[in-house]
């Protein structure tokens, strides 16, 4: 029987395939961002009367992923209410919020996730993921997402965010950031855009 | 054999006579209404849906607010049904021993502050006055008890339509109702307007949850920020008011604007819309 490969010629073909190997896994390893880890479930989350994640309504993010919002469970979560079509305050608390998501420490920014919520029923999934692209919400520690009015409604309620359609799609609201802890409740608010995001982080320390 | 064809027929008839009688009853309500609303029914020929609700023929609702552009915002409210009187404790007391998970012991604390039913003796002893108005409720107390009931509760436009004492035949400045100066919180409770004054419908026992009383952004509400030139910092405008002599409307809206879902007040209570 004859070998398909010389001996030698396969002794080759193992020692270049190895050193392709490893030079692609050190270039990755420089040139790509490894991806983010996800941080395993905070240690702190635990079932309390007073977490929003008692709430059951269900929610869709930008790329039509159905979801509860207990599924944040286990993280700090930063929480916004929006419409795309703001052009003022809105906007500027998203942009802030983006660039204090990108300074935050990798360790705290793993465990915390940044999530927009939108009030307008006329905002689809395609207009969140082209709201994601202008805001550049492009890491994964942002999410984005939308429900029925009466869901909508229910959470805002709740977090004491009152807003009224004013305009075809064009809305007065509150300028207002909430922090919930691992479990959901809320352990902080501070006014939306143009405070100090800073008190964010320090919430997160004090818990 | 031809027992149970009997048998089989009667049941047919039976249920068709009973079909028939809801049919009845039905248009029994439909043909009322007008009567109703016109002040020539009684109350019982009115609470003919069994739940004490009237039906509300479509209006108008005198906003409050202005609109962005200045404008006086005159909004149409559709058709509706609304309970003539606000959920008592009795049908209250109904819904909780159906529904455990709303009783005083084992109310989640997201759904209702610690003095949630304060004024009830224990889980499904309400006190004495069972006739009366159901307080220190929540508006997910609220919500839930009107949903169980098929119902949902009122919105903003509809309870202020109904209840916002203006004179909703008229478009342009309101006809508001002078405020007795001695109780001024009774007025701003609620006065039947002008289309629905002789109906059997009653207000001013207690303030009362709407489904959107969060969409008011009076004073009080969440947001003091202020830019540099010394306006609101509001996504559109925050509170400009159509008629600044309207009082009891401001109380209103400012008790609401002022509320979180969460809240049990006394003097606080609901009725139901569908």
């Amino acid at each position: 029987m004859r070998p398909l490969i010389a001996t030698r010629r396969r002794r080759w073909y193992v020692i270049a395939v190895l050193l392709f190997v490893v030079v692609v896994a050190v270039t990755s390893h420089r040139y790509f961002r490894p991806a983010p880890k996800i941080a395993p479930a905070h240690s702190h989350a635990v079932a309390s009367d007073k977490s929003l994640y008692l709430l059951d309504s269900v929610w869709t993010t930008d790329r039509d992923k159905t979801i509860r919002l207990g599924e944040l469970r286990g993280y700090y979560v930063v929480m916004a209410l929006i419409f795309t079509e703001c052009n003022g305050v809105c906007s500027v608390m998203v942009k802030e919020l983006q660039t204090f998501s990108t300074s935050l420490p990798r360790d705290i920014k793993n465990q915390t996730r940044f999530v927009a919520i939108t009030i307008d029923p006329d905002d689809t999934g395609e207009a969140l993921l082209h709201y994601r692209q202008e805001m550049q919400l492009d890491e994964p520690q942002w999410m984005l997402l939308r429900s029925t009015p009466a869901a909508v409604r229910e959470l805002a309620a709740v977090l004491g965010f009152n807003y009224a359609q004013t305009d075809n799609r064009q809305f007065s609201h509150s300028n207002l950031l909430t922090l919930l802890n691992p479990s959901g409740e809320i352990i902080h608010q501070q006014q939306g855009a143009g405070s100090d995001l800073r008190e964010l982080t320090a919430a997160i320390h004090k818990e | 054999m031809r027992s149970k064809i009997a048998a089989a027929w009667l049941l047919i008839n039976l249920t068709c006579n009973v079909a028939v009688a809801a049919n009845a009853a039905k248009e029994f309500t439909a043909d009322n209404i007008d009567r109703c609303a016109a002040g020539a029914a009684d109350a019982a020929t009115c609470d003919s849906d069994k739940r004490g609700a009237i039906h509300i023929p479509a209006g108008r609702y005198f906003s409050f607010f202005k609109r962005k552009d200045g404008g006086s915002q005159d909004i149409p409210v559709a058709a509706f049904w609304l309970d003539i009187k606000p959920v008592t404790r009795a049908d209250y007391l109904d819904f909780v021993r159906r529904r455990p998970a709303w009783r005083k012991s084992q109310i989640k604390a997201l759904f209702a502050e610690n003095n949630y039913l304060a004024d009830w003796a224990d889980d499904l002893n309400p006190g004495e006055d069972t006739q009366a108005a159901v307080m220190f409720v929540s508006w997910f107390a609220a919500r839930a008890y009107c949903t169980d009931r098929g119902g949902r509760l009122p919105t903003v436009a509809e309870w202020e339509r109904v209840a916002g004492a203006v004179d909703n035949t008229k478009v342009g400045a309101p006809d508001t109702a002078i405020a007795n100066p001695q109780s001024p919180f009774r007025f701003a409770m609620g006065q039947s307007a002008a289309d629905v004054r002789s109906t059997p419908l009653t207000f001013g026992s207690a303030w009362e949850w709407t489904v959107d009383f969060n969409s008011a952004l009076a004073l009080g509400a969440t947001s003091g920020a202020v830019n540099n030139s010394g306006s609101s910092l509001f996504c559109g405008d925050g509170f400009r008011s159509n008629n600044a002599t309207d009082y009891a409307a401001f109380l209103r809206y400012s008790f609401r604007s002022s509320l979180r879902a969460n809240y049990t007040l006394k003097n606080l209570g609901f009725r139901c819309a569908r």
